[in-house]
């Protein structure tokens, strides 16, 4: 008998982890572009292969960028920006944890929701309201928008004589297209 | 009865799984297989090659010079007796091909060079190494002494070629290892081998991210027999500001070309006047 019910439990457990991923939503190739705009130099980087992970049923999402992927015009730049600014090998990855705050799940049409988490970038976390457009449109989610970032509160290193070059406010501008989580 | 209760343990730690965080689900998706960067500051370390090369359309121009004093009573004791100077222009052909050329005063010579990227580290490797080779061609215009001279143009040329390679450990320190192989199109004498091999050692530790120590070091397989040699050493500080490379280093080796530095080498490293070098190179990069 305890045996049945182990089996039944089994069966029941898998059938919830069905039920979760049926409620998640992915994407590894996430874009997400920056801009820091100065009467100096405009400085314009791209990262295409963003993962980000939506869960309709607690309306929780996390994101996780990877510093490396971003793509700069000028490959000078992307080395300074991993070597000298992001530090890239000590802090690889970027990553946001949040919620979406009042959304709706069966709501077919694009929806404009504020995202609340966290921002965590050089091992240093802020929190964060993002203003997001947020659709459903054949069974994918898109989540765009834009946000800004104050560079001091990353505590990034810029020498004085090149901080005429870096704008104090970046311009961050992020467009995720995720697909149901099939794993 | 334990059959079941250790399914139910099971099903536990199961659940316990299920728990992670969306967060946890992405990190053990997303495997970082970015190459590894900037293992060294510079595409020279100090006296040699380095495995980095620039990305496309990057050129390279620099200015070296290297002070000694002699040893004489008029000496100026400032390191500043004697002097040689090189000018270096090198161009990034692709991310992974280099080419180069150089002059210097120290006898009379000009190089060219190739220098080719033929694997890089990258983050979660099986061979967590960069590979990349370098093949120098170095013409010497000066007389062997005022009576005989070196005949044709092949006679006046030496060949260097090196495997580098390199492991960057973490962001701070990089270990570099240079098989060479030199050949010469003439010599001063004829005991001395025409075809020789060292191998070179070198290190980098990031101090900032702005500065690093380095120190190479060239150990001579079969040295020349005419003439005591001693290998070349090096230590020595990169300083990057922006786009350009400051380099400061003490050493016992002067010529430019590594057919010369590696091989003719006729001093030790110690801080008695003669023997003790003083080097600076200033290399600015720019994109087209």
């Amino acid at each position: 008998m305890i045996k049945y019910s182990i089996l039944f439990i089994l069966l029941l457990l898998n059938s919830t982890q069905d039920d979760r991923l049926k409620k998640q939503f992915i994407t590894k190739q996430g874009q997400v572009t920056f801009f820091s705009y100065t009467t100096v130099e405009n400085i314009q980087a791209s990262n295409n292969t963003v993962y980000s992970i939506v869960d309709v049923e607690t309306n929780e999402i996390a994101v996780s960028i990877l510093m490396k992927a971003f793509e700069f015009k000028k490959s000078l730049m992307q080395s300074h920006f991993n070597e000298s600014y992001i530090e890239s090998d000590l802090h690889p990855k970027a990553t946001f944890t949040g919620k979406i705050i009042d959304y709706d799940k069966n709501f077919d049409g694009i929806q404009t929701r504020i995202i609340k988490g966290d921002f965590t970038m050089r091992g240093i976390s802020k929190s964060v309201e993002i203003k997001a457009q947020i659709s459903k449109i054949d069974n994918n989610i898109t989540i765009s928008g834009e946000t800004q970032l104050m560079v001091e509160d990353y505590k990034i290193n810029i020498p004085p004589i090149l901080r005429p070059n870096i704008a104090d406010n970046i311009k961050v501008s992020f467009n995720l297209i995720h697909s149901l989580n099939e794993k | 009865m334990k059959n079941s209760l250790g399914l139910i343990v099971f099903f536990f730690f199961f659940q316990l799984g299920n728990a992670q965080s969306l967060l946890d689900v992405l990190t053990s998706q997303q495997i970082d297989t970015t190459a590894v960067t900037l293992s060294f500051k510079g595409t020279r370390i100090g006296l040699g090659h380095s495995i980095e090369t620039r990305d496309r359309n990057t050129f390279e121009l620099s200015i070296g010079q290297r002070y000694w004093n002699t040893p004489n009573e008029e000496s100026s004791g400032f390191l500043v007796d004697q002097i040689c100077t090189t000018f270096a222009l090198d161009y990034a052909f692709t991310d992974n091909l280099t080419a180069g050329s150089s002059i210097s005063t120290l006898m009379t010579a000009a190089n060219v060079f190739g220098k080719y990227r033929l694997k890089r580290q990258r983050n979660n490797d099986k061979l967590p190494l960069s590979f990349t080779f370098v093949q120098t061609v170095n013409y010497k215009s000066e007389f062997f002494d005022i009576t005989t001279t070196r005949g044709s143009f092949g006679e006046k040329l030496a060949y260097t070629s090196q495997l580098l390679v390199a492991h960057k450990w973490d962001d701070k320190f990089t270990a570099q290892l240079s098989p060479t192989f030199i050949h010469r199109g003439s010599n001063r004498f004829e005991v001395d081998p025409t075809n020789q091999f060292a191998i070179g050692v070198s290190g980098r530790y990031k101090l900032s991210s702005h500065v690093e120590l380095f120190s190479e070091y060239f150990y001579q397989i079969n040295p020349l027999e005419s003439i005591k040699t001693f290998d070349a050493f090096s230590l020595g500080a990169n300083w990057e500001v922006s786009d350009l490379l400051l380099q400061f280093m003490l050493t016992n080796s002067r010529p430019y070309s590594e057919d010369l530095f590696i091989t003719n080498n006729q001093l030790e490293f110690n801080v008695r006047n003669r023997n003790m070098t003083f080097g600076f190179r200033a290399t600015y990069t720019f994109q087209l």
